[in-house]
């Protein structure tokens, strides 16, 4: 990870964040790391596939935004082509981490707003501020915490429901083929809701699926696959 | 006599006896309903010998349809992964001389391009051999770079390179013991056998057991190792030795630690010759397991122990802390392996040696024959058994012709080991047939009887290759498109070779991160 530090309200009294939508600003990534509760929005835009972590194997639900490393066909002439953006990069370059190493099982008092100063957003006069001029968190950053306390919940829920899924066998392997210039290419690492397998789940489990509201976001993930083909057309417009 | 066969009793409970349970078991629970018992008997009080401390990439699929989770069998049995062999010193005794005999198949295998790109760049070549491995797939480099197979990511039992098993045979065994109990159903007694009762056609009735029961069963399957209680001692079936074209006939294993946890843990069994034998040395989690296995009759127990210490560096006033476990064998098998309602699987049906760990890969094809083609009752068992005496009569022989290639294309003549292996008396007709064809042809899956070979044409190559071999293939010349074939294939394994050690994290790394998170299904 790279270097976060405590935020300050001295230290970094007069900070600003630069959140114009930019490659240069940190945006230039294919994939987003999203948490179930952000679907309901995030369908409506984006293609929602499951990975897995490179660092512990496990399946992370993501956002897809591109075919290649860097390329975010979301961006357009300064702009980021979907009504949501999701969290994971709205609360750039703060994250939550822990005040000390608490002895217990850390509880949301213990955590703690961080920054990472080498995020290309932090500058010293482009954006919102951080800080007022009384040293007061401004909107912007109390907005921020909200969002960064709706990913730290998120993610335990959201691992909560691959856990789920994976004990019902409902993830296969997919496979995206596609052809730019005459040369073919395929993307691998892509795991989906296998459409068949939710389709022969009995009864006991759709009802368990259900309560949790698991049902509803399979359904979503499955339609927001076909956001796919618009990242195609747009692709073929570079 | 055409009562439906419905107990199969396994007598013995090492790796052969709990394998065999489990592959059976697991086989007859998905196709049928439950109307058939499993048990196996063994006795608490004989020791198993424990050979084969490595698989073949066989064992994946075995132990996946026996429904064990690939990372929990990694952690419990101190499991690492293997990507082939390397062979240090068999051909000659220079410094650097091995070669590789990896597990994925040559590039573009299937019309031998490669192989005979190899063979013309290398006919006038100084040098014996400039590693065939390495110029036909990655896996020579991912051995010597000691990478995994495949990464975190990786779905259990999928490979990115293709690979099998080190394992801690003892700890298997218990493994797979509490998954048959466990899972599959098996019924466990704990018991010696005190008689073996006939019935009046020669067929075994039942076991009598020190603990006052009998045991019947209408097919009894002998896992009871080199004793060979049942099928030997019991039936009267004859043992063909092979020591006069396989020479080794003892070993000498110890357990060596690694210096610290960040030795590097070897990705491939290295087996290096000696004056009168091999070492194997194979790295696992937590240690190395290291043997010597020779031929009594050319050295002496204290020579071999000598070379084995040399070996690994031990100075002699250190040598006595090692507890040096000692086996004796003879080379060979069974005349034949099915007789009347009893087969036999692992070391009671025979043991050749270590070389290429073909004696656990025995018990899983055997254990597979046995579970598909399972007699329906006595009377069509003696068909099935004639069929499975044809196939593992002709399995073990083309594992000894494979065996005996390793030795008989050396070039050394330090000892009168390598002298007398490469004598042409002690080559078997069909090997000196197959080497008189592939002086002249690249070996390739057609040149063999059976369709599914215990050894498939691409280990032929890598050890015939390896071992300075050379097949004229030129007499006809090379067509120009296949040698533009040839060099796309070149390339592109280069290029492939490149990207896995790129990409590919070190065995010891992965093994680590398995433990903490295990492997997904998908």
């Amino acid at each position: 990870m790279t270097n976060a530090t405590l935020l300050d309200k001295n230290t970094h009294a007069n900070l600003y964040i630069n959140n114009a939508r930019a490659g240069e600003l940190g945006d230039n990534i294919n994939y987003i790391p999203i948490v179930a509760d952000e679907l309901k929005q995030l369908v409506l835009d984006y293609p929602v596939y499951f990975m897995k972590n490179p660092q512990t194997g496990q399946f992370e639900l993501y956002a897809l935004t591109g075919f290649t490393a860097g390329e975010n066909l979301f961006l357009h002439q300064g702009s980021w082509r979907a009504q949501h953006i999701p969290l994971h990069i709205k609360r750039e370059p703060f994250k939550l981490g822990l005040r000390d190493t608490p002895e217990t099982q850390p509880s949301d008092n213990d955590l703690a707003v961080l920054i990472n100063q080498e995020h290309p957003r932090v500058n010293a006069n482009i954006g919102e501020r951080i800080f007022d001029p009384q040293g007061e968190p401004t909107a912007y950053l109390n907005a921020v915490c909200e969002q960064l306390m709706m990913l730290i919940h998120g993610n335990k829920r959201t691992s909560a429901f691959i856990t789920t899924l994976l004990e019902h066998e409902l993830l296969e392997a997919v496979q995206l083929s596609l052809t730019q210039h005459g040369e073919k290419q395929t993307y691998t690492g892509l795991y989906a809701i296998n459409e068949q397998a939710l389709a022969q789940l009995d009864i006991q489990a759709l009802k368990s699926l259900h309560e949790m509201s698991y049902l509803q976001a399979c359904y979503m993930i499955i339609a927001s696959t076909g956001h796919i083909q618009k990242l195609l057309n747009w692709k073929s417009e570079l | 006599m055409n009562d439906t066969l419905k107990s199969i009793v396994i007598v013995g409970g090492g790796t052969a006896g709990w394998l065999s349970a489990g592959i059976i078991a697991a086989y007859l629970q998905k196709h049928h309903s439950l109307n058939y018992k499993i048990t196996l008997v063994e006795s608490s009080d004989i020791a198993t010998v424990g050979v084969g401390e490595g698989t073949w990439p066989t064992m994946r699929r075995t132990l996946q349809n026996m429904g064990v989770d690939e990372a929990q069998f990694i952690n419990q049995c101190n499991v690492t992964f293997k990507q082939g062999a390397k062979f240090a010193n068999w051909h000659s005794t220079k410094e650097n001389d091995f070669y590789y005999h990896p597990l994925m198949m040559p590039q573009g295998f299937v019309d031998n391009a490669l192989a005979a790109a190899w063979l013309t760049q290398n006919t006038d070549s100084a040098e014996p051999y400039n590693h065939f491995a390495n110029f036909v797939c990655p896996q020579h480099a991912l051995c010597e770079h000691n990478l995994a197979p495949k990464a975190l990511t990786t779905a259990q039992y999928s490979g990115v390179a293709n690979y099998a098993y080190h394992l801690d045979a003892g700890l298997f065994a218990t493994f797979l013991k509490d998954h048959c109990i466990n899972k599959l159903n098996v019924t466990h007694v704990i018991a010696s056998v005190l008689s073996v009762n006939n019935n009046v056609h020669g067929d075994i009735h039942s076991l009598s057991l020190d603990n006052n029961t009998t045991i019947c069963g209408d097919l009894f399957i002998d896992c009871s190792g080199f004793k060979s209680l049942l099928l030997g001692e019991n039936l009267k079936v004859g043992f063909k030795s092979c020591k006069d074209i396989l020479f080794a006939d003892s070993a000498l294993a110890v357990h060596m630690p690694y210096e610290d946890d960040t030795q590097a843990i070897s990705s491939h069994t290295i087996s290096t010759a000696q004056t009168a034998g091999w070492i194997w040395d194979i790295g696992l989690q937590t240690r190395r397991g290291v043997g010597h296995v020779y031929s009594s009759r050319h050295i002496s127990e204290e020579e071999a122990k000598e070379q084995l210490f040399d070996y690994l560096n031990i100075s002699p006033t250190k040598r006595a802390d090692f507890n040096v476990k000692k086996i004796s064998f003879e080379p060979g098998h069974r005349e034949k392996f099915w007789h009347k309602n009893c087969v036999a699987i692992g070391l009671s049906a025979g043991f050749l040696e270590p070389l290429e760990a073909s004696a656990l890969l025995l018990v899983e094809i055997s254990a597979n024959f046995i579970a598909e083609q399972l007699p329906a009752n006595r009377q069509v068992m003696d068909i099935t058994a004639a069929r499975f005496n044809r196939t593992f009569n002709y399995r073990w022989q083309r594992i000894i012709d494979f065996l005996k290639l390793h030795y008989m294309l050396s070039e050394r003549t330090d000892s009168l080991f390598w002298q007398q292996h490469c004598a042409e008396q002690s080559i078997p007709q069909s090997l000196q047939d197959d080497l008189a064809l592939w002086r002249t042809h690249i070996p390739n899956d057609n040149h063999f009887d059976y369709s599914v070979e215990v050894f498939p044409a691409a280990s032929y190559q890598y050890v015939l290759y390896g071992m300075g071999f050379k097949t004229a293939t030129t007499h006809y010349g090379n067509h120009p498109s296949a040698i533009k074939k040839a060099q796309n294939l070149a390339t592109k394994n280069t290029k492939d070779t490149a990207e896995l050690v790129n990409k590919l994290p070190d065995n010891r790394t992965l093994l680590k991160q398995i433990k903490q998170y295990g492997l997904q299904k998908i």
